[in-house]
């Protein structure tokens, strides 16, 4: 018997990562599944999916993670991927202004079309590239406070950030109905009272 | 690749059964368990097993539970009885007196020194169990439960059998198990089934979960399990037990045999026996069984035990109970019970979650395709082309996938593609090949007003990524498909153009053709060669003349004449063409108009008004090379209504799906169909005899 049960439940949640091409949502991703990073990483043609699990205080929260292509061709078959989601990552380049304005017109697709519990992280990556940065910290920050975002500044390169937006929605996220709930612990309610459970043979004949 | 060699899926790869994550995620738990867990609490087990014959409750049991050597108070009793009631009753009635009578009993013969409750009384007819915990320890115990197994009369009646008791004691889980064995001394194999019986049919349900004996940290398995000393004569056995010499004798023990062979009770271990044989005596006596039946005497009472952190203090005979022909057996365990260091805990439960992240993660489906964008290069049209695309499983798990709906497509696909298969099963290593055709046709290409075509395709790997595919093509000019009044001001073959896209824009003023020229030269050839040909526009051409003929008119502007054809091929090219007319000869909105006029007549002026001159032009035209036609009927045999149907079908286009858009639902669709055809055909009929 086991003692998984000494944390509590499990919780799943899809996350989907949106974002124009290049800004690097699967580096983000890569970055936090598996700790890697890759300079030169293939454009995503399709939907990667991934699953990590974090802890949270008591609970176990588990990442079904769906990175998505950011090619604009492929704009048309983003509902696919956050129909469903609880939670979307929407990732810009902090050195790409048109990256930003490209995430803008995303989450007001989001706020449009997905469900509307959804968690939004507005994500501005490559802040390790501080010397050719094109948005400001403080413009996306303004635009994540109007839009009531959870806002980041990360780096996938240098790991700045990375589970941190990660963790931020997994506490925003609604622990609501647990996926896969553990073996619940019968604390102290041990009934004690004598039963004189008897029991005959069964299958009379 | 059909050579596979199945695979089974790995045990770790668990998204779709998200149960069994966590019941892996306890497994990797338990086996390190060590770096979590201290041993402390030791706690005294006291077990005691008696089979009373059915006797009366009368004896006094301080004795047996709390003889005067043993100081220190146990913290759990465990207390099998066996035959405790022998009337035939018991086997019809869930209650027995008797009951009661023993838990009274063993209540006021509990150890002195502390206060014991109830934890639980298990009886399946005459076999009972009964679990006493100390006040103090009460709280540290939790999942209690208890079950009962049969293995008596027809292998499930409960004069043989076991039951069963399990709970944990802070970390550690405890079974107990009180079994009666088959009886008899040539039922040794019986008595080891009853036991494999009893382990394998006997699940204790706790919520959700089935928990198995084997399951338990330490189990403890006591009652009369009926073994006995065989292979030896009943007069040295006395002897032996009347010197004490228990250790020869246990040579010829049963159960010590059998375990030996690891036949049964495999795991198991007994402490020495220093106490006599415990069955059979002259009941109220310590004498052996003195009626005819004689019987050797034997150990069938036996304490057993098995798992860790358990020591035996003592295993014991109670000659003083003399009631029954066996005496009581007690033994008395310390126990060490587990108790989770939670910082280690939680540190190791961080690491084994990574590892099922990792796990999952591997084990995720992975294939690689050698190309996303499958580009189909001129195109024409009536034309197929196939590309293949090739999957191959570079993952570790067989891979399902599936081409799955774009949101709001009701197909995977455009109508002009195919795709063979669109689903199917890739073992690991492997390779699998899907045939892409692109056909351009009416049907497929609805409108073919652009020089590209481009469609993306979700491939969807079960449990894992989807990869985007886009096929795209570039088609060839062609005079099929395009607009009549674009193909009137078309003076050169349509060929000749650069490109569909860069046709000359030209205004109505500009010099144009009275009926497209590819039309002409089509009627033109059919008026040469063909009037006396029977049952024309009724027979199928040659595909591949039709290919020429289609070739010969995009890029030529000599005509036909120069070659020769099979009549058919170019009636039927003349049919596909009017097929291909991306708005009809008489166009759709025209239909209503017609349903609107009150006759014919009214009908003919509609046209003259409305229909735009190049549609005005060609349908005269077409009518007026009918009209010939069948003015050769006595050759041609031709038919007005036969003639006038196939052909109005082909100037009207009638395509379903402009209906759907329109009318919205099929059924309707039906009945305007065969509205609009059975009135439009008598209407061209009536056009084709006016015109005569």
């Amino acid at each position: 018997m086991a003692s998984a049960a000494a944390t509590g439940k499990t919780f799943q949640f899809k996350l989907v990562l949106l974002g124009e091409s290049a800004v690097g949502k699967s580096s983000l991703v890569l970055r936090f599944v598996k700790g890697q990073f890759y300079e030169h990483q293939e454009s995503t043609i399709g939907a990667a999916f991934l699953t990590q699990t974090i802890n949270l205080d008591d609970m176990v929260i588990k990442f079904e993670i769906w990175d998505t292509a950011g090619q604009e061709r492929f704009h048309s078959l983003a509902p696919m991927y956050y129909r469903g989601a609880q939670a979307a990552i929407v990732v810009y380049d902090i050195t790409n202004k048109e990256s930003f304005n490209r995430a803008k017109v995303w989450i007001e697709e989001l706020q449009k079309q997905a469900s509307p519990n959804i968690v939004i992280a507005l994500a501005g990556n490559k802040n390790d590239l501080d010397t050719s940065r094109t948005t400001t910290y403080e413009e996306g920050s303004a635009f994540a406070e109007e839009n009531n975002l959870l806002f980041l500044e990360t780096s996938a390169k240098t790991a700045n950030n990375v589970n941190e937006i990660f963790m931020v929605i997994a506490k925003k996220l609604p622990k609501v109905n647990p996926t896969t709930a553990g073996p619940q612990r019968a604390q102290g309610n041990v009934d004690l009272n004598p039963q004189q459970n008897t029991q005959s043979s069964k299958g009379c004949c | 690749s059909s050579s596979a060699s199945i695979t089974d899926p790995p045990i770790f790869h668990t998204k779709h059964r998200p149960g069994s994550r966590e019941a892996i995620a306890q497994l990797l738990m338990k086996e390190r368990e060590a770096e979590y867990t201290r041993l402390h609490n030791y706690r005294l087990i006291f077990c005691g097993t008696w089979n009373v014959n059915g006797q009366p409750v009368a004896a006094d049991l301080n004795e047996w539970l709390s003889p005067q050597k043993d100081d220190d108070p146990p913290d759990v009793y465990v207390l099998g009885l066996q035959e405790m009631d022998l009337s035939k009753n018991v086997y019809i009635f869930t209650e027995s007196a008797k009951e009661d009578e023993w838990l009274f009993k063993f209540q006021s013969a509990l150890h002195k020194k502390a206060h014991y409750k109830l934890v639980r009384c298990v009886r399946l007819v005459a076999i009972m169990l009964v679990v006493y915990v100390r006040d103090s320890v009460e709280r540290h115990l939790r999942d209690i439960c208890f079950e009962s197994v049969g293995t008596g009369f027809f292998g499930t009646m409960g004069n043989k059998g076991g039951v069963a008791v399990r709970f944990k004691l802070r970390e550690t889980s405890v079974c107990f198990i009180n079994s009666h064995l088959a009886a008899h001394t040539e039922e040794c194999e019986r008595r080891n089934q009853d036991f494999r019986d009893i382990n394998t049919r006997l699940f204790f349900r706790l919520k959700n979960q089935f928990i198995s004996i084997s399951e338990h940290d330490i189990v403890f398995w006591i009652g009369d399990l009926n073994y006995r000393i065989s292979d030896i004569d009943t007069e040295d056995v006395k002897r032996m037990c009347s010197s004490g010499a228990y250790e020869d004798l246990l040579n010829f023990d049963q159960l010590s045999r059998e375990m030996i062979l690891k036949k049964v009770f495999f795991d198991f271990k007994e402490g020495a026996i220093t106490f006599p044989p415990t069955f059979k005596y002259d009941p109220g006596t310590d004498e052996w069984d003195s009626s005819e039946k004689a019987r050797t005497p034997a150990w069938c009472d036996r304490i057993l035990w098995r798992g860790d952190n358990v020591r035996q203090i003592c295993y014991r005979s109670h000659m003083q109970l003399k009631l029954s022909d066996h005496k009581p057996v007690s033994s008395v365990f310390i126990i060490g019970t587990k108790e989770f260091k939670r910082e280690m805990e939680k540190q190791v439960r961080e690491s084994v979650i990574k590892l099922l992240d990792q796990e999952e993660n591997e084990f995720l489906p992975q294939v690689s395709l050698n190309m996303t964008d499958v580009y189909f290069k001129n195109l024409k049209y009536l034309d197929s082309q196939q590309q293949s695309l090739t999957i191959e499983n570079i993952g570790q798990v067989p891979v399902k996938f599936k081409f799955i709906n774009k949101p709001s497509d009701a197909y995977f696909c455009k109508p002009w593609l195919q795709v063979q298969p669109s689903e199917g099963f890739i073992h690991i290593g492997e390779k699998f090949i899907i045939q892409l055709e692109v056909q351009i046709n009416s049907k497929s290409v609805p409108d073919w007003s652009s020089d590209k075509i481009e469609d993306i395709l979700v491939l969807h790997l079960e449990g894992g990524k989807d990869f985007f595919i886009t096929v795209s093509g570039s088609c060839l000019p062609s005079f099929f498909g395009l607009p009549l009044t674009k193909l009137v001001h078309m003076l050169k073959p349509v060929g000749l153009n650069k490109s569909r896209s860069e046709e000359p824009i030209t205004k109505e003023t500009d010099k144009s053709l009275g009926v497209p020229k590819e039309l002409w030269f089509l009627v033109d050839y059919l008026y040469q060669r063909g009037m006396d040909q029977e049952n024309l526009f009724q027979m199928l051409g040659l595909e591949s003349e039709i290919k020429v003929i289609r070739d010969v008119l995009d890029e030529t502007i000599t005509g036909l004449s120069a070659s020769t054809f099979h009549i058919h091929s170019v009636a039927e090219t003349l049919l596909i063409f009017l097929d291909s007319l991306p708005t009809p000869v008489i166009p759709n909105n025209f239909y209503q108009e017609c349903l609107n006029a009150t006759s014919v007549q009214s009908c003919l002026r509609v046209s003259e008004a409305t229909l735009p001159v190049a549609h005005k032009n060609v349908f005269r035209y077409v009518c007026a090379f009918l009209r010939e036609y069948l003015s050769h009927s006595d050759k041609n045999k031709s038919d007005v209504r036969i003639l006038g149907l196939f052909i109005c079908t082909f100037c009207l286009c009638i395509r379903w799906f402009v209906y759907l858009h329109i009318y919205i639902s099929f059924f309707i669709f039906i009945l305007v169909y065969q509205l609009v055809s059975l009135f439009v055909c008598s209407y061209v009929c009536f056009l084709l005899k006016l015109y005569i």
